[in-house]
């Protein structure tokens, strides 16, 4: 770094000296062995103790546990020091065990579970895998299917789960289940799982396109018995709890993201500048050096947005959006730098012997998991053009915020709210279709200059709605104008006119 | 056991090292500076014989930055620090020795630990200099080291070969790659490091009758030569070691 890097890193003198730590642990315990644990497609776990001695697991959690309990950047620099072992495969599985399976166990486990996990997984004993993604639902957590039924003190597991980080490894589950198969969202609970329950199998380890020294599994439950003092939270709380680490684990997908560009642009500048062609090295031809341009603007662009990101994170306020932008772009700029090193490299980055290819095929993950680009962009045009807000649940508190009305109250305080006056002639059956959790089909027929509401499709309607929870209640509560939504494609209508005269009829929802 | 571990502040060795206008002095602008590497098997050292009761104490002579390098040996596990601070480092080892000599008279002192050379001078002389000036025995290249009651046994490289060889107490070593692993500093112990005394002493260096005159690179290795691939390259080879380099 120049002095003007120095003067305005967020790294203050201790982050550095942290750095020297982690780049000499990375250099001589992990990049010498990352290409054997590559071939094997999987780490040997004896790197985890010697990591919990370096005081690299417990970055963010408190002494009691082990943990040093210091600010979010000491996370980064290890982030960014790890990426440099030259795959992306282990720092993921890193990542897992320390920002994503363990915190909900410290964040909402009970004291005595707290006692007895946190300070094996800061010492690196134990190794935790975050378990939700099923054979049928991945961004959709409130579909998963795997059962936790309670019996006596124990709840009785069953289901499977995959593309499971540390699937093989792991000793410890942050395990999303259906306490209540009858509910979506507030049927799901979170379980701490130990995988030396009987009826617990790893089903296979997975076939991944890159990645390969961070093992990714399927797991299997057959009626395990886990004693319901391993519930995180309470009951039905387990969708919120997942959701309350999402943020954290995004910004760590981004600044992974841009750590891992940085080291294979570097790498291939080093190429450039002893490669050969026509008689000169390669980086001396305009076309290479202007490719290098565009690429180191670009990583600066997509690191200082993790930064910036990770500065509204650290400050305590609502990042969803800065974290949600980063993670879209600083993870599609680092799949675009590999594609570009690759191309810098000509035949060789298609082959193993150069790190091009193995850094190609690694960033193709960044864009999926973590939630994919499409995931972000959705989150994001909601809060850019619908003007939607995403709270997050406080501190200690992970009960979901029910005080906004359902759609079914909604519906049913439809007929109290029709103005027949202002209806004018209006004759006609409205159909709504609201998808997701809460919602249903409704038919509200309005005839002789009264409102009739019931659940459910009955007669033929002329006039057909079909919108989302989310938008069906910001609409009726006043938070979206139905324009805006109407023009977002968020509610679909057949007969506009009808539609029309029936908002016009209605008073506003008190 | 109370150790004391004498540490030198020098530029890292990945460092592209230029010459400054003086010709006898390196450019520091630019330099990251490190730990000695070998002082890293002194550190390591002395904390295997601290014990339950002793100590091992940072002795570095230096500008008030070294007080960084100091907080490295702190956060392998050292309890205190002492820097005898000067505005630039003395490039004659006997100044340097003279200095920590008469603050080592102080501290009374089981074992001194030295690494066996600075990777930027290359003198090897510190250690063995401030022994003769305490009057204390010491022995240098060492790469085991046992200390049993009031006795040290040392075995250490030698041209080809080995020697082992005892020491009374008070004595001192000075550390050889193959002693031990050096130990990298932890985040908890970073963090404990902060906590540690450091006390900085301002110092007057002695009189030096050593001057360096000039400071100059090694001229550039001449460019290698490929004489061919694979078995039908080996007579041009051979001919080549025996006619031009003449190594066979």
């Amino acid at each position: 770094m120049n002095e003007a890097q120095t003067a305005c890193s967020p790294f203050n003198e201790d982050h550095q000296s942290f750095r020297q730590t982690c780049r000499r642990f990375v250099s001589e315990k992990i990049t010498p062995r990352i290409d054997e644990w590559e071939a094997n497609k999987g780490y040997d776990r004896s790197i985890f103790p010697e990591m919990g001695a370096m005081g690299l697991l417990g970055i963010p959690y408190p002494e009691e546990y082990g943990g040093s309990e210091l600010d979010f950047w000491y996370s980064v620099v290890w982030m960014e020091e790890l990426a440099r072992c030259g795959a992306a495969g282990f720092p993921m599985s890193t990542m897992v065990h320390s920002y994503m399976a363990s915190p909900p166990i410290e964040r909402f486990g009970t004291q005595e579970l707290k006692d007895r996990f946190m300070p094996q997984i800061v010492a690196g004993e134990k190794i935790t895998a975050l378990a939700i993604s099923e054979p049928g639902a991945g961004s959709d957590v409130a579909g998963i299917r795997t059962t936790a039924v309670r019996d006596g003190d124990h709840y009785i597991v069953n289901g499977s789960k995959t593309f499971i980080t540390n699937g093989t490894e792991a000793d410890l589950l942050t395990l999303a289940v259906k306490t209540d198969p009858s509910q979506t969202h507030s049927g799901v609970s979170a379980l701490v799982f130990e995988t030396d329950t009987p009826g617990f199998s790893i089903g296979r380890k997975l076939e991944k396109l890159g990645c390969h020294s961070s093992d990714t599994a399927e797991l299997a439950f057959d009626n395990c018995r886990v004693p319901v003092k391993n519930l995180l939270g309470k009951e039905g709380e387990g969708f919120y709890i997942i959701m309350d680490n999402f943020q954290q684990e995004r910004l760590v997908g981004a600044i992974s993201a841009v750590a891992g560009a940085e080291l294979i642009f570097a790498k291939t500048l080093e190429y450039a500048r002893s490669r050969k062609a026509f008689g000169k090295p390669i980086g001396h031809f305009q076309v290479q050096r202007h490719r290098f341009a565009e690429i180191a603007t670009r990583i600066e662009a997509a690191r200082q947005m993790a930064y910036h990101a990770t500065r509204v994170f650290v400050s305590g306020q609502n990042a969803v959006r800065e974290i949600s932008m980063a993670k879209l772009f600083c993870c599609e700029t680092g799949t675009w730098v590999a594609d570009q090193c690759v191309q810098t490299y000509g035949g060789w980055g298609y082959m193993e012997e150069y790190p091009a290819a193995r850094a190609l095929r690694d960033t193709r993950l960044l864009t999926i998991g973590g939630g994919t680009s499409e995931i972000m962009r959705e989150i994001l045009s909601r809060m850019v053009f619908d003007g939607k807000e995403y709270l997050l649940p406080e501190e200690g508190s992970s009960t979901p915020d029910t005080s906004g009305p359902t759609v079914s109250e909604i519906f049913g305080s439809l007929p109290k709210r029709f103005r027949s006056e202002k209806a004018g002639d209006l004759q006609e059956v409205f159909r709504f279709d609201i998808s997701g959790s809460g919602g249903g089909t409704w038919t509200v027929q309005v005839k002789e200059g009264e409102m009739h509401v019931r659940e459910g499709a009955h007669e033929d309607p002329g006039c057909s709605v079909q919108t989302d929870v989310d938008t069906y209640v910001a609409v009726e509560t006043g938070q979206i104008k139905p324009q805006d939504a109407f023009m977002a494609g968020r509610i679909t209508v057949d007969n506009i006119p009808a539609m029309m005269a029936l908002s016009g009829s209605l008073s506003r929802l008190s | 056991m109370k150790c004391v571990v004498c540490l030198k502040r020098v530029p890292d060795t990945g460092t592209r090292i230029k010459i400054d206008s003086s010709g006898t002095a390196i450019d520091d602008t630019d330099v990251e500076w490190i730990v000695n590497p070998y002082d890293e098997f002194a550190i390591t050292e002395a904390l295997t014989h601290r014990g339950s009761d002793g100590e091992v104490i940072i002795l570095a002579l230096g500008p008030e930055e070294t007080t960084k390098e100091i907080r490295t040996a702190l956060a392998m596990g050292a309890d205190q620090g002492i820097l005898l601070q000067v505005q630039r480092p003395p490039t004659d080892p006997l100044q340097t020795a003279q200095v920590l000599a008469s603050a080592l008279k102080e501290l009374e002192f089981d074992l001194l630990f030295f690494g066996c050379r600075g990777v930027d001078d290359d003198n090897c002389a510190v250690g063995p200099m401030v022994a003769s000036i305490l009057d204390i025995p010491l022995l240098s290249d060492v790469i085991q080291f046992d200390v049993e009651g009031s006795k040290a046994t040392v075995q250490r490289e030698t041209e080809g070969g080995h020697e082992i060889g005892n020491m009374p107490l008070p004595c001192g070593i000075t550390t050889q790659k193959g002693l031990n692993e050096p130990k990298l500093p932890s985040l908890p112990g970073i963090m404990k490091a902060k906590k540690k005394p450091l006390e900085i002493r301002p110092v007057e260096l002695p009189d030096s009758s050593l001057e360096i005159v000039e400071m100059s690179f090694p001229p550039d290795r001449p460019p290698g030569k490929i004489v061919g691939e694979g078995a039908d390259a080996v007579p041009e080879l051979i001919r080549v070691l025996q006619e031009e380099a003449k190594v066979l």
